[in-house]
């Protein structure tokens, strides 16, 4: 029956407060910083457009990782059909580097929800809840696919050891 | 942290270090989401209502306020000190305002808080209000809410705007729940204004409980393991009629 804007107070304090957070992980997912910019913009206008979506049922902040992760997957998948990004390009490419170590190519080798878990882990610092929460999925998953995420990095380095 | 965590920490922050913020712009943002297309669309509104809020000291926006409450004789009455809302509560109705208000049928306006009516006080201290929006818009206004779950701070508000009440839809409808998960939630905050006459509101709450709340100066709230929703919702008056939101 009503509609409102009830949360834009919060939407923007959220922004200008992480969005450095958002766009390091948008930066990793897309592969290359303006495009980034260019996933958190949009994952936030579509968060302005849908709030009253939000029904409270887990923290804003997660729901807003997930406008904005989806974005950058979105930006990602045209790039690929355009043929302008790799693959995987996961953090591989987003400084034009080509180091070798043993974790860049475990991040890459990674399936890409290991990698998203990676991403919002270690670049948004979230807990698994909202980890959860930003992708969808159970906690109990989020602990599953980072455990399994851990064991080929393990796996990895032993390679890279012999 | 595991064996490895330190690993994967030090060499994901070589990889990508923490970007600085030169980029981050809100304004665009909000251009993105149609929000400044459409303040500026509302131009000829903006201009009328900063003329209605300066004819306030006249009583001008009493009247501007009657079409919003028409129907709603709890929030029919000359404006005084125990109507106006919190500072903080209008200063944020003032930012929100900037960006434009979603008020009913798509459009967007303003939400005065100079029109604000206090309806109802509850015992635990949530203050209640009526106020006009945009085009007559009924806003009703929750301010001091108490803490409702881990991601609500205590004594925040809550707005929402709406038509003006018509006897085919009788009563405004809010819910909101802090925090839902498969370990647990909070409980759900629903609550409403009235036309007159109106004594209760009820809901289904599965298919064999119906929630009945009882109406109070226009005013119904109800904080519970349901929310209330528009399906199957009806409002029962004192002269034995019902009306059920279509």
């Amino acid at each position: 029956m009503a509609e409102t804007a009830p949360f834009t107070g919060e939407l923007e304090d959220l922004y200008r407060g992480r969005y450095r957070h958002f766009l390091r992980v948008a930066t990793a997912i897309v592969g290359d910083e303006a495009s980034g910019h260019d996933a958190v913009q949009d994952g936030f206008a579509q968060a302005l457009r849908e709030q009253q979506s939000f029904r409270g049922e887990g923290p804003l902040e997660a729901w807003v990782w997930r406008t904005v992760v989806n974005a950058a997957l979105a930006s990602r998948r045209r790039r690929l059909a355009r043929r302008e990004a790799p693959e995987a390009a996961g953090i591989a490419n987003v400084n034009g580097q080509a180091g070798e170590s043993g974790v860049r190519t475990w991040v890459v080798a990674l399936p890409e929800r290991q990698r998203l878990v990676v991403y919002l882990r270690y670049y948004a610092d979230l807990d698994y809840r909202s980890i959860a929460d930003a992708l969808g999925v159970e906690v109990g998953t989020v602990s599953a696919t980072l455990s399994s995420a851990h064991q080929a990095l393990r796996r990895s380095m032993k390679e890279v050891e012999q | 942290m595991n064996d490895v965590e330190p690993l994967i920490v030090s060499e994901l922050e070589r990889q990508l270090p923490l970007p600085d913020g030169g980029r981050a712009d809100w304004s665009d943002v909000l251009r993105r989401a149609d929000f400044v297309r459409a303040r500026r669309r509302w131009r000829p509104v903006l201009v009328t209502a900063v003329v209605v809020a300066a004819l306030v000291g006249v009583g001008v926006a009493i009247a501007a306020g009657i079409g919003a409450f028409h129907g709603i004789k709890a929030a029919q009455h000359p404006r005084t000190a125990a109507d106006r809302l919190d500072p903080s509560v209008v200063a944020s109705i003032r930012r929100s305002n900037k960006q434009q208000m979603r008020l009913p049928h798509g459009r967007r306006g303003l939400l005065e808080p100079a029109t604000s009516r206090l309806v109802r006080e509850l015992p635990n201290g949530v203050r209640v209000f009526a106020v006009a929006g945009t085009g007559n818009a009924l806003c009703v206004v929750l301010e001091r809410l108490p803490r409702l779950g881990p991601n609500v701070k205590r004594g925040g508000y809550t707005q929402g705007c709406t038509s003006p009440l018509t006897q085919k839809v009788p009563s405004t409808l809010e819910s909101f729940r802090a925090f839902k998960g498969p370990h647990g939630e909070s409980p759900a905050l629903s609550w409403g204004i009235t036309l007159d006459g109106a004594t209760a509101v009820s809901f289904p709450a599965n298919r064999h409980l119906i929630i009945t709340v009882p109406v109070k100066h226009n005013v119904w709230v109800y904080l519970g393991k349901w929310s209330a929703t528009v399906r199957g919702f009806t409002v029962h008056f004192k002269d034995g009629h019902t009306a059920t939101i279509p």
